[in-house]
């Protein structure tokens, strides 16, 4: 039962354009994973905040002006989220921009799918190694506190 | 005898088996009956879950202790005699009242039901819950009677006072300290696990005082509370099927401080700070919380009034939330929490048990380095402390300084918002080459220029390394420059990159190589922070 209720992975798509949705969305569910799609900043912001998806794919037509404070919200709120933007030919000159504002990773339109699989991949499993080393360091962490009070308590006893 | 002793010994154990195993058959059976729909629990912005999810654990929980309880009591009728036993029945019934009231929308359909009956229309479009000021009315009353008839005080000396007032002062605290521990496990009772996980640690902690110091009361008691909420935390697990809900998680704090009162009691201990720690991780959470509220987040001119309202006003910002956003799962943030919480109640068990002034003063700056330690890992982001030691101690430069040789306007605009706080950039032309000793760089970056030809390029790139051999890094336009250079001898420490596309967080992190800082970079999650602070600079 229990596996039957356990989630997909979610990711996030905030795209207008419907043509580049559908084949973004066709190859992410092709890959298994559940897509949230939002056209709002404002909703995705609030889904977000509800699901933490790992990867966030957004339209560099959907950014706003300030970029960077955007970015910054998505990092507020997950850590280790990879906020990749999608961005046209004619434009590629705004990579830099939007890498120095905070995006992870800048994918070219038209999407080749031989181009996002491998990507989302990595991306996800840094996603995981970085959660996993966090969790790890706080086991770590937290054990070592636990053993030396412990050691206390058994000279106590003995 | 030895069987007798046998069986005595593992006692306690036998109850917890027993309890557990009916939880879980009870709540199992409560899921597959009608009555989950009168305890759903909606999602809404503040709540982490997904789906609908009822939240009737406690109904639950508090059915299996009360069974537990009575059978108890019909296995040894003697127990009658104990007034804790009678006590925490009492508060049992107490909670299962605020439970149907609160955890559940019974109230609602029955309103309806009765203005259905009547023929008139209802208009309550939400379901109905326990008002706050009747629940903490509900609490605060059960916890004077409670430490009026157990006689239960919290070990304060208050040397000028005279004695009367004293014995009200104290029973005022006493009464808030009981509130308060029930409310703060409420609180925490935020992702799947988490409250039950730690309410079976200070309960068990508990216990153990129970043994140590042969209390007979808590030893009958706990057992049966134990179980059952083991026998919930399997159902509570992540995905959760069920929720504690409101009576379940306030009934185990009211439980956990009662019982800590108690054991200070029949001890004769004299100080009251060992409670702190036996209730533990849920009392910080809500004192930071607290703090962080009236302190923090509210703006300089905020005046005291909005400053109250906003400090017992809920948000999305507690310790579990903190370690969710560092992209820890359900389970492994319970995991760690719970380990965060055995510290806590060790501790306090430590306290109790050795009542040595020395040690006693040890534990308490133990502890306060391991809150300090702990609060700065969960809320803040940026430096971490081993670079903040590094340079603390002069182990590593503050800054790098990195030429950067003919950069166009992208490329600078990148490197000085995104690496600004951690290397210092100077962008050079091309005809300063020759100047490059002066320059006393420790990283060197050489861009090729747009219209550049590659032979002209390799010939800046000769005059570059014969005049210094500093740890470069070479952005080349095309592919195939790439790979003649790579091809070529080149001097030690040096790295090839394509311009196009170029990612700023590698360069960064390449940079960091080459300079030997790497260890202040030691992954690409660390990069990344790096890029959030530069974010806030901005």
């Amino acid at each position: 039962m229990k596996r039957l209720l356990k989630p997909r992975k979610r990711l996030l798509l905030i795209l207008k354009e419907s043509p580049q949705r559908e084949q973004l969305m066709a190859i992410l569910s092709g890959m298994g994973f559940w897509i949230d799609y939002e056209t709002d900043m404002k909703t995705a912001l609030e889904k977000f905040k509800h699901y933490r998806h790992p990867v966030v794919f957004v339209d560099e037509e959907e950014l706003p002006k300030k970029s960077a404070r955007l970015f910054s919200l998505f990092y507020k709120i997950q850590q280790n989220v990879a906020v990749v933007c999608m961005v046209k030919p004619e434009r590629r000159g705004l990579v830099y921009t939007y890498l120095a504002h905070g995006a992870w990773d800048v994918i070219t339109i038209p999407l080749r799918t031989k181009e996002v699989v491998p990507k989302v991949r990595r991306l996800l499993e840094r996603y995981e190694l970085s959660s996993t080393t966090v969790y790890f360091q706080y086991l770590l962490l937290f054990s070592w506190f636990l053993f030396t009070i412990w050691f206390l308590i058994l000279g106590k006893l003995i | 005898m030895n069987l007798l002793n046998l069986i005595s010994a593992i006692f306690p154990l036998i109850i917890i088996l027993l309890s557990g195993v009916l939880c879980f058959v009870l709540l199992q059976v409560l899921l597959r009956t009608p009555i989950i729909n009168l305890f759903l629990d909606i999602p809404d912005k503040r709540k982490v879950h997904q789906r609908q999810v009822p939240r009737m654990g406690g109904f639950g929980l508090l059915i299996t202790v009360l069974l537990g309880f009575s059978a108890l009591l019909f296995y040894n009728y003697q127990y009658f005699g104990h007034k804790m036993i009678i006590v925490a029945m009492v508060a049992v019934l107490v909670f299962l009242f605020i439970g149907i009231l609160d955890d559940s929308s019974a109230v609602y359909y029955w309103r309806k039901f009765l203005s259905e009956r009547k023929g008139k229309e209802f208009v309550d479009s939400k379901p109905w819950h326990l008002r706050v000021r009747y629940k903490f009315l509900l609490e605060f009353s059960l916890a004077a009677l409670v430490i009026w008839h157990l006689q239960l005080t919290v070990p304060v000396n208050l040397p000028f006072f005279s004695p009367l007032l004293i014995k009200a002062v104290v029973f005022a605290l006493t009464t808030v300290w009981v509130v308060g521990v029930a409310n703060s496990f409420n609180i925490i009772d935020g992702i799947d696990g988490l409250c039950g996980g730690i309410s079976a640690i200070s309960l068990a902690g508990l216990l153990f005082l129970a043994y140590y110091f042969n209390i007979l009361e808590l030893k009958i008691l706990l057992p049966v509370i134990i179980g059952a909420v083991l026998g919930f935390l399997v159902l509570n697990s992540h995905p959760a099927s069920l929720f504690l809900g409101d009576s379940g998680s306030l009934f185990i704090g009211f439980m956990v401080a009662i019982s800590g009162l108690f054991v200070l009691k029949n001890i004769g201990q004299s100080n009251a700070l060992p409670l702190l720690y036996l209730a533990g991780f849920p009392v910080l959470d809500v004192f930071i919380a607290m703090f962080r509220r009236f302190f923090v987040e509210p703006k300089r001119s905020a005046k005291l009034k909005s400053r109250l309202k906003q400090m017992v006003s809920p948000d999305s910002n507690h310790i579990h939330h903190r370690m969710l956003s560092k992209g820890l799962s359900h389970l492994q943030a319970s995991i760690v929490l719970a380990l965060f919480a055995t510290v806590f109640v060790s501790a306090g068990i430590l306290l109790i048990i050795n009542q040595n002034i020395w040690l006693e003063t040890a534990v308490h700056l133990y502890m306060l380095g391991i809150i300090f330690f702990s609060i700065t890992m969960f809320y803040f982001r940026g430096k971490s402390l081993k670079m903040f030691f590094a340079r603390l101690w002069g182990t590593t430069k503050s800054t790098y300084k990195v030429g950067v040789f003919a950069a166009n306007n992208c490329l600078q605009g990148a490197l000085e918002n995104q690496g600004q706080s951690d290397f210092n950039f100077s962008f050079y032309d091309t005809a300063d080459c020759a100047n490059l000793k002066d320059c006393h760089i420790d990283c060197l970056i050489v861009e090729q220029i747009e219209a550049e030809r590659t032979t002209d390029f390799m010939a800046r790139l000769k005059t570059i390394f014969q005049s210094q051999q500093i740890p470069s890094i070479v952005l080349c336009r095309k592919v195939e420059v790439v790979s003649e250079l790579i091809g070529r001898t080149l001097p030690a420490k040096t790295i090839v990159l394509s311009a196009k596309p170029l990612f700023v967080h590698p360069l960064l992190m390449h940079i960091a190589v080459l300079v030997g800082a790497a260890e202040n970079f030691t992954t690409a999650e660390d990069v990344n922070r790096r890029k959030t602070r530069a974010i806030e600079v901005i």
